[in-house]
């Protein structure tokens, strides 16, 4: 077995790459996506759009 | 070997051998929490579908990982007649130690276990190596990886927090019909993704605080 622990210096795989490597199809990505921005970071998600919201108005000023 | 050429290998693929069942999910969502929270690709044999080619399939899947993890933790008996141990983690740990041995392969593979010293009964063979020791706990595999893989500024309780995160997306991925089984080649694709995506989104906020 490997004695040493494995210094890992790639960087973080692309979520496009690792669909491609294991088969999966733009719309199942497209799917987990949201499905993942919905079950673990909705606040996020809110907090963009309130961003964006916020954005809107000065623009408009 | 005249003209034999060493397959490519991705050195950020990690094959996972693991056992399949129920009693596992935790410590199957914990492995890939982990190993796409250090920026790492689990692959599987659950890629692979059942009917031809499955033997040349599973060791050019190996062949083309640089690492492995194989989890030797599940010794029982597989319920259902007839009753009888399951040998493929063992036989796909062997596959890949053969592989690591060939000349000019780099390719590194790990050795789980949940109790201490029971690897010397189980398999003799390795005597000498020290598997890592889980526990058969989730907070065992995180601290498994991160002594087994190590990526600067990555620790065992942020692979903890991304398994925390993963959890309910997998029970969600099963309820909403995504897929039936965690354990086949939906769930493991949809697992993998949703984590990676998890890991991509930590890694943002992370880099903007």
């Amino acid at each position: 077995m490997t004695a040493k622990p494995f210094r890992i210096v790639t960087p973080f795989p692309s979520m496009e790459n690792t669909a491609k490597k294991l088969g999966a199809s733009k719309a199942e990505v497209v799917r987990i996506e949201k499905l993942v921005d919905a079950v673990v970071y909705p606040a996020r998600k809110a907090s963009s759009g309130r961003r964006l919201a916020a954005a809107r108005k000065r623009a408009s000023r | 070997m005249a003209g034999w050429k060493t397959p490519a290998s991705n050195p950020a693929d990690v094959f996972l051998n693991i056992p399949f069942d129920a009693q596992h999910e935790r410590l199957y969502l914990a492995l890939i929490a982990g190993l796409t929270g250090l920026g790492l690709t689990p692959r599987s044999v659950l890629e692979i579908p059942p009917p031809q080619n499955r033997l040349s399939r599973l060791i050019a899947l190996i062949q083309a990982c640089g690492s492995s993890v194989h989890d030797l933790s599940r010794v029982q008996l597989a319920p259902g007649k007839p009753r009888c141990p399951r040998f493929n983690m063992p036989f796909e740990a062997g596959l890949a130690v053969a592989w690591a041995h060939m000349p000019h392969v780099q390719h590194r593979w790990f050795v789980f276990e949940s109790v201490n010293y029971r690897l010397q009964k189980s398999l003799s063979d390795l005597n000498g190596i020290d598997p890592f020791i889980h526990s058969g706990t989730v907070e065992g595999i995180c601290s498994a990886l991160t002594r087994a893989f190590f990526r600067e500024d990555v620790t065992a309780d942020d692979l903890v927090k991304k398994y925390r995160k993963l959890r309910p997306l997998a029970e969600n991925l099963k309820r909403k019909g995504h897929t039936k089984h965690l354990f086949d080649v939906a769930g493991f694709r949809g697992l993998v993704l949703a984590s990676q995506r998890i890991a991509l989104i930590d890694r943002d906020i992370a880099t903007r605080t």
